[in-house]
């Protein structure tokens, strides 16, 4: 049965390493429903800080339009000329959409698109990393049932609430930050749901970070590989 | 919420800044995750003020501020300044326009959210450092034969925030930064006093696995700059 109420106490002790809420996932009678449920809660509740910072970002600054004609004017009048000038130009007015998306200033209509992508995105993960650690915990000779993991793995995602602060503009996360706590509590989840000792539950979590990191690199890299052979036609 | 969950008592911080064995037990992660963010709140505060009168004086968010300023300075010293697209005299002019451009909340309250962001970054900067040096940190101990728990672990290296504190006290000039550098020094010293109590390593391989992960760093942090520098070159030649 979904326990929302528990949620901020299972979040709050994972935080902290703490087994508790790892047995008592694991012990759910649905684990997995759990997981989902607290993955896209979190999704929800990160997007929606973030667009509400989004906008105290866009009203806190001057219109990215503005800024980006004072910059190309001033580019203008600078010793860069011709082909070069032109190349320059390009290259700001093709990246400037990536880079106010990216930071969050002046794409609010980006934003909103995320309130429905970043709990998707979450879910996402959150099933990958859930299947490949479990694989890899019963290769080491893990006990645990994939709806087990995928329960305890879903508190791994507990340090992305740190987002939350992205509330107020100007605040930045460190992503390596999130990453690596997470890393840390898919550990303890996984040697709780799996009983395994911590070097062989370490090696795992570490394992599946990595190798969906390659699989990240490895799609970028197809991805813009693609992008080439189209000529930046796409 | 009692707050004796959240934080050490004060004799536990005065004895683990005094290196004694004694601060570095029967403190709980918890207690030690409160300290990190609370000690990094109260160093981010003077910066704080003088960040908001900084960029309410110049009626603008913080990061235009010091732009603006930026080109007061280059305008002091202009000769210093190469670059290859823009002469300085330009380079000034953008940084003043950027400054001058309007935004649409009034000055001085783009000025405190773009201070109190900087402000609240400051807890989050220390609990990263905590977090993922104390990971590079448990793998290390690990290899070089510690047998330590996460939890203990991280509860006694939380310490090290303390005489971080220092480094609060940057904005003032001169003394600001003696005091920072010795907040750093003071900070290593008590990290790595921690790591040996709660490892119970000898204290030659507690200092290698405290220091291996800068070594780490440093060489991830190399190669990320000439892997970029490459790809500048290689962009610039046209392959």
């Amino acid at each position: 049965m979904l326990q929302p109420q528990n949620y901020p106490r299972f979040i709050g002790k994972a935080l902290l390493l703490e087994p508790d809420p790892f047995v008592e996932m694991v012990d759910d009678d649905n684990p997995w429903i759990e997981g989902l449920f607290l993955c896209a809660c979190i999704g929800v509740l990160v997007a929606v800080a973030q667009l509400i910072g989004s906008l105290l970002l866009t009203a806190s600054l001057p219109s990215s339009d503005a800024l980006l004609n004072t910059v190309l004017q001033i580019l203008r009048q600078g010793t860069a000329s011709g082909e070069t000038l032109f190349e320059i130009e390009r290259t700001l007015r093709n990246g400037w959409p990536l880079l106010l998306a990216f930071s969050g200033y002046d794409s609010v209509g980006f934003r909103l698109l995320t309130l429905a992508t970043t709990p998707l995105g979450l879910i996402g993960h959150w099933l990958l990393f859930g299947f490949v650690s479990h694989l890899l915990a019963r290769a080491a000779g893990g006990q645990g049932t994939l709806t087990q993991t995928l329960g305890a793995v879903a508190l791994s995602n507990a340090s992305r609430l740190l987002y939350l602060f992205t509330v107020i503009p100007f605040v930045s996360v460190a992503a390596v930050l999130i990453h690596v706590w997470g890393i840390l509590i898919a550990f303890r989840g996984l040697e709780v749901a799996h009983e395994l000792p911590p070097r062989p539950a370490a090696l795992v979590a570490v394992g599946t970070y990595l190798l969906l990191l390659l699989i990240s690199a490895a799609v970028a890299v197809a991805f813009g590989a693609l992008l080439l052979i189209a000529g930046g036609s796409l | 919420m009692n707050i004796r969950h959240w934080l050490p008592t004060p004799q536990k911080m005065s004895d683990a800044v005094q290196l004694r064995a004694s601060g570095f037990t029967e403190t709980t992660m918890r207690q030690s995750l409160g300290m990190v963010f609370l000690l990094g709140l109260l160093a981010g505060f003077l910066p704080f003020l003088v960040n908001w009168q900084q960029a309410a004086s110049a009626g603008t968010a913080l990061p235009l501020a010091r732009l603006g300023a930026q080109a007061s300075l280059l305008q002091q010293a202009p000769l210093d300044y190469v670059f290859p697209l823009f002469s300085p005299v330009q380079l000034v002019e953008l940084f003043q326009l950027i400054a001058g451009l309007p935004q649409p909340l009034p000055g001085w309250l783009a000025a405190f959210f773009s201070a109190l962001g900087e402000w609240i970054n400051w807890p989050l900067r220390w609990l990263a450092l905590w977090i993922v040096y104390g990971a590079l940190v448990m793998v290390c101990n690990s290899v070089l034969g510690a047998n330590c728990r996460l939890q203990p672990f991280f509860a006694a290296t939380g310490f090290a925030s303390a005489p971080l504190l220092l480094v609060g006290l940057s904005p003032i000039p001169c003394f600001g930064r003696v005091c920072g550098l010795v907040g750093v020094i003071w900070a290593f010293v008590v990290y790595i006093r921690a790591n040996e109590e709660v490892t119970q390593l000898p204290r030659l391989r507690s200092l290698a696995a405290v220091l291996l992960p800068l070594l780490f760093i440093l060489i991830v942090t190399l190669s990320a700059i000439a892997l970029v520098l490459l790809s500048v070159y290689l962009f610039a030649t046209g392959f």
